[in-house]
């Protein structure tokens, strides 16, 4: 090993030992760490003479990976996955609702805090003829699909043809990608495809990322958020500053266009978006709903430490592109705990396998001619594949059956102008979606305006009932309360036994007072 | 003509065999409304890029890297023209959207009418898969 080698490879070796902090048990953080050692000697070792070309026809694995365990979890299950689905639901359907026209706007509705990118898409798809759950479910699978070839496309262009089939196979059998289905994150799985085809287009310095990358910016703005930052960083540091700041200023124009029926969605994230009162690990009220980095690190761990040797070879190599940045920026947001840090996990798994990709393309080629390699890349990938399918199987919708049946009645059982407190943020966007009626929810939508945090955790955990009662005076009647089978604060208990509460079915109260 | 006859016949055969799901009135609408709405105008757009390109992947672009990128081109044009078309009080009909995005195929052919002839287009998309 040159000394050049020897630094890089000490440089491997922290950032490997840094993962490793988060493995649990420490049986798991050796074997991790030997592995991780193994793949380090091989991958500096000197370069392979011989290349493999992997046939371009494997490609059609990973496609049948990602249909098989995108459908699965749908067939046979009479509730929709997700956790956004009710909110996506309801807006597809307001905006259908609208057609020829967009929403109003000004009618103090919440759609005026959402991105309207993916709700024009879905209106034309309306127009095409498909229905809500077409949209909702068959084109987010579709979406999904896409971001795979999507990486296949970055790759192949930024790196070579094997990396490419190998980091589409690494998204393919994906944990974190899974569940970012299964939670029906529909705008972050779009907006990361757009995202990868600016990047496409950023390498061939073409101008038609401008379309592309804004409409990005109407799509989803965590993900415009962390292009923007590394386009920023990425124009810092080239030389061909004039075509990054002429298409930076294009997209931003056309990007920020796209609220302007809507101008609240952005003014209203800025106070939140403020670095000094946001940058805290501990704050854990805005890390998003999402896993946290040290599960990722236990169901990525196969893979994030190619990723980690993609990175060092970039370092190597001096290649201080759009994909470098990518990895550093997004890897310091989530351990600075930055707004939502944990959904930007979702970002990062999509750069890990991005590298990850490339760094197997390089090892295959050591590997592959002995039979004890191909016998270890065949484990490689039969485990891998078990692992995601015993996470596929084993996935349930995020509440029951009865629980959706009951929130979809409350059309039938409760007044039209009546409002439904959502005891917990669990159920609000399955009682946004499906219930019909205005939705008072902890943090959400436009009628949770009468109560402060503080006086949430009041309302869920004091024992006075007249406390409790002075709090919903403040909202009008007709007014009920959904508390579902999740009950952390054992609210059913405690409706129960007061007087100013009339139980109308198993999970529906109503404020009488 | 062979190929435009293959590129047809591929879109009936799409639209027969959703037609076990829906109406053959509808499977057309969608199979040949979302080809033309969501994939045409990008793959119009960036179809001057076939070859190896100038950045050096000796690989060039293939099938999967154009219809991802005609994909991602389309849907951005389609909202962006939908989005700024409504602002100015344009209706969003199915006819409406249709006639926009004609409008913008026409300019985009005659814009590039010298360096792009229909059989080239055909070649693209009927392109065997490399």
């Amino acid at each position: 090993m040159t000394k050049e080698n020897k630094i890089i490879f000490f440089l491997y070796l922290i950032l490997i030992f840094l993962f490793s902090l988060h493995l649990k048990p420490i049986i798991y953080q050796t074997s991790y760490l030997f592995f991780a050692l193994l793949m380090g000697f091989l991958f500096f070792q000197q370069k392979s003479e011989k290349e493999i070309k992997i046939s371009k026809w494997l490609i059609i694995i990973p496609i049948i990976i990602i249909l098989f365990s995108r459908i699965i979890p749908l067939l046979g299950n009479k509730v929709p996955l997700g956790y956004d689905t009710g909110i996506y639901k309801k807006f597809i359907e307001d905006f259908a609702e609208a057609l020829p026209n967009l929403p109003d706007f000004n009618s103090g509705k919440s759609v005026i805090q959402e991105p309207i990118g993916l709700y024009l898409i879905a209106d034309l798809l309306h127009l095409l003829g498909f229905n809500g759950n077409q949209i909702l479910f068959g084109f987010c699978i579709f979406f999904d699909l896409l971001l795979g070839l999507g990486i296949y496309s970055v790759v192949k262009k930024y790196f070579n043809l094997n990396a490419a089939i190998l980091a589409f196979f690494v998204f393919s059998i994906s944990i974190t990608q899974f569940q970012t289905y299964y939670f029906l994150y529909y705008k972050n799985i779009l907006a990361l495809f757009l995202m990868l085809m600016v990047i496409w287009l950023l390498k061939e310095k073409s101008y038609l990322v401008i379309p592309v990358a804004a409409f990005l910016g109407g799509v989803h703005q965590m993900t415009f958020f962390i292009f923007g930052l590394t386009m920023f960083i990425t124009f810092v540091f080239s030389r061909e500053k004039k075509y990054y700041l002429i298409s930076g200023f294009f997209i931003l124009i056309l990007a920020v266009s796209f609220y302007i029926k809507n101008p609240g969605t952005i003014l209203n994230l800025l106070p939140e978006i403020n670095i000094f009162s946001l940058i805290s690990s501990s704050n854990k009220a805005y890390s998003g709903r999402f896993f946290d980095f040290s599960v990722y690190t236990q169901i990525a761990a196969f893979y994030l430490i190619f990723s980690v040797l993609g990175f060092i070879h970039l370092i190597k190599e001096k290649r201080f592109d759009y994909l470098f940045f990518w990895y550093l920026l997004n890897l310091l947001i989530i351990f600075s705990g930055f707004y939502f840090y944990n959904r930007f996990i979702v970002h990062f798994d999509i750069i890990a396998a991005i590298l990850a990709g490339f760094a197997i393309s390089l090892i295959i080629n050591k590997v592959l001619p002995t039979g004890y390699g191909q016998l270890a890349v065949l484990f490689f990938v039969l485990g891998t594949i078990y692992f995601l399918f015993n996470n596929v199987l084993s996935t349930k919708p995020l509440i029951s059956k009865e629980e959706l049946a009951e929130i979809r009645s409350l059309e039938q059982t409760t007044e039209e102008n009546a409002f439904l407190i959502s005891s917990i943020s669990h159920y609000s966007p399955w009682l946004f979606g499906y219930s019909g009626r205005k939705i008072i929810a902890p943090g959400m939508f436009e009628y949770d305006t009468k109560w402060t945090e503080e006086e949430w955790y009041i309302f869920w955990q004091t024992e006075n009932q007249n406390i409790r009662q002075q709090l919903l005076d403040r909202y009008k009647r007709p007014l009920y309360i959904f508390v579902g089978d999740i009950d952390p604060y054992q609210l059913k208990f405690k409706f129960s036994s007061d007087p100013s509460f009339q139980k109308i079915s198993q999970r529906v109260f109503q404020y009488k007072k | 003509m062979k190929q435009i006859f293959k590129l047809i016949l591929g879109l009936i055969i799409i639209s027969l065999i959703l037609s076990f799901w829906f109406s053959y009135k509808i499977t057309f609408k969608i199979t040949f409304g979302f080809f033309y709405l969501f994939f045409l105008p990008g793959f119009l757009l960036f179809s001057k890029k076939t070859g190896p390109t100038a950045t050096g992947n000796k690989d060039g672009i293939d099938n999967i890297e154009k219809f991802c990128l005609s994909f991602a081109l389309s849907l951005s044009i389609l909202a962006i023209s939908v989005f700024f078309f409504s602002l100015i009080g344009v209706k969003i009909t199915l006819f409406n959207v249709i006639l926009i995005i004609t409008g913008f195929l026409l300019f985009l052919i005659g814009f590039k009418r010298k360096k792009l002839s229909f059989s080239a287009i055909e070649g693209e998309i009927c392109g065997k898969f490399n």
